[in-house]
């Protein structure tokens, strides 16, 4: 049985305008977990009901096997994060974020803080202000790192990064995981970056889980289909999930089992993790 | 007590910044003190600035949202106790400094110090004592106003400060009015309830100074009290602040 390190069970919080309803999902040691949502679909939400940083209206939140209500304490020197925006003191260098944030963990390594600025060619005389999004992101990434956490929870990092960067990032995430010792649960609405790492995939929308397990089994229960609008019978249509009609033809998903139905007029592809999400989006699979 | 300590250190560095107006601040304060010969315009002055300074870490707080940091990095409670810890010795240190200060300015410019209008009032007890007085009122006044404001800081986002601000300084004029009045001949509210206070113990003029003083512990006595109950009430709205 695998150690889980973090396990959401029936969690729910209202908003005003908004709510997150039933989401449940694990992540187990050892394996890295793409959080993937559409803007506004809850995925900051539920980061932040895994830090406290919101409250719950119903259901548990355990990390590291702990209730995180009744043992809020002992998690954090055990997790790195990586917020979708900095929220540390503008004014402050580099060096000096470093310096306050320090005495809060207990492993903290200023030698792999400073190789990681170095990587990432971060001056720590800067400012925090004078640092672009990018810049942020990486200081983030290393500070989250420089306490050596057991769960990394990383929240949009690769957003606003170039494909170099990005790549940096993916490298240095590919490492962290080597010793099977290490979890991530990596937010992202860019699924080229997961499709490379992660293990295991959860899917959001509107603040409900439409899927949660591993990539594997997730790209393999569906595949890419193709085809002209004519060849397509009335009941097959039904089937295809995020039917897309356009000057070409038609395209959408469908679960490989119904694959037989549509093998003699259309082209069957095998998916990527792009097309599934893209296609949930549309309009998919709304009772995963 | 780790996370306390860094806690502690982190509020500190947020304050670090603000030293440099302090230090502007002053040097203002103790021209005028040096222009008027004014000890109560000092220890008044010097407390308004250190009441100013503890709340402008909170704008920092909330410009950088560094509550939604620190909830990430130490419990509530902790991060709360640290906020008050500072406002507490920064209050403090203050007023220890201030007194001995302006007790070496009277003791410089004796001869000049404005001081007398008390001594009409204010029967008995030596300079120091009257220093010590005023300094021990100055420091009940700020922690009431931070005993007021950080509850309102933990609820709201410090952009609320502007109706906080004036609330404050309506205290301060207000105690000001007490302390010092309009002119030489002024009898205020202030200074004819201590005369009451002291001539109720039917002492000896010179003993009625051991009463001023033991009135000066209360009030430092109560600066303390009203700020741990601040810490309470501020402790069950920041424990259910979401960020």
């Amino acid at each position: 049985m695998k150690e889980i390190i973090l396990e959401l069970k029936h969690v729910s919080k209202k908003f005003k305008d908004f709510s997150i309803e039933d989401v449940s999902f694990y992540l187990p040691k050892g394996y890295i977990m793409g959080f993937i949502g559409s803007n506004g679909a809850g995925k900051t939400s539920i980061i932040k009901l895994i830090l406290n940083m919101l409250k719950l209206d119903s259901g548990s939140i355990e990390v590291f096997g702990k209730n995180i209500i009744e043992n809020n304490s002992t998690k954090r020197d055990r997790i790195g994060i990586v917020m979708d925006s900095s929220n540390y003191v503008e004014d402050w260098t580099l060096f000096e974020t470093e310096k306050a944030l320090k005495p809060f963990y207990s492993k903290w390594d200023s030698l792999k803080f400073k190789e990681l600025l170095l990587r990432f060619s971060l001056d720590e005389k800067k400012k925090i202000k004078d640092l672009s999004r990018g810049m942020k992101m990486k200081f983030m990434f290393a500070c989250a790192l420089a306490h050596d956490p057991d769960l990394l929870i990383l929240d949009e990092i690769t957003t606003g990064l170039d494909a170099e960067s990005r790549a940096q990032i993916i490298e240095i995430l590919q490492t962290f995981i080597i010793n099977e010792e290490k979890s991530i649960l990596f937010s992202t609405h860019i699924t080229a970056d997961l499709e490379k790492i992660a293990d295991y995939i959860t899917l959001i929308n509107n603040g409900k889980i439409l899927y949660s397990n591993t990539k594997d089994k997730l790209l393999e229960r569906f595949v890419l289909i193709k085809g002209k609008v004519k060849d397509l019978k009335q009941n097959q249509k039904s089937l295809i999930m995020g039917y897309n009609e356009n000057e070409v033809g038609f395209d959408g998903i469908i679960e490989v089992e119904c694959s037989s139905e549509f093998k003699k007029t259309c082209l069957i592809e095998k998916s990527t993790l792009d097309d599934i999400v893209t296609r949930f989006k549309l309009g998919g699979n709304e009772n995963e | 007590m780790n996370k306390l300590m860094a806690c502690l250190k982190f509020d500190l560095r947020l304050l670090k910044s603000s030293w440099k107006i302090a230090l502007i601040m002053f040097v203002v304060v103790i021209t005028v003190f040096i222009a008027f010969r004014n000890p109560v315009f000092l220890i008044f002055s010097s407390m308004l600035i250190a009441t100013i300074i503890v709340s402008f870490s909170f704008i920092k707080i909330d410009k950088n949202n560094i509550d939604a940091l620190q909830s990430t990095l130490a419990k509530r409670k902790t991060v709360l106790t640290s906020r008050y810890l500072i406002a507490f010795f920064v209050l403090l240190v203050t007023a220890i400094v201030i007194f001995f200060l302006s007790w070496f300015m009277v003791s410089v410019f004796s001869e000049h110090i404005w001081l007398n209008y008390m001594e009409n009032y204010i029967l008995g007890g030596s300079v120091i004592v009257k220093l010590f007085f005023v300094t021990a009122m100055m420091f009940c006044i700020s922690a009431l106003v931070v005993a007021v404001q950080y509850p309102l800081f933990f609820k709201f986002k410090s952009s609320n400060i502007a109706t906080i601000a004036p609330m404050m300084i309506v205290l301060i004029l207000f105690s000001i009015y007490f302390f010092m009045g309009m002119d030489s001949n002024m009898e205020t509210v202030f200074a004819m309830l201590i005369h009451r206070i002291s001539g109720a113990f039917s002492l000896p003029p010179r003993e009625r100074g051991f009463v001023l003083l033991g009135f000066s512990g209360g009030l430092i006595i109560t600066g303390f009290l009203l700020m741990w109950i601040s810490t309470l009430i501020s402790n069950q709205i920041y424990k259910r602040k979401e960020f």
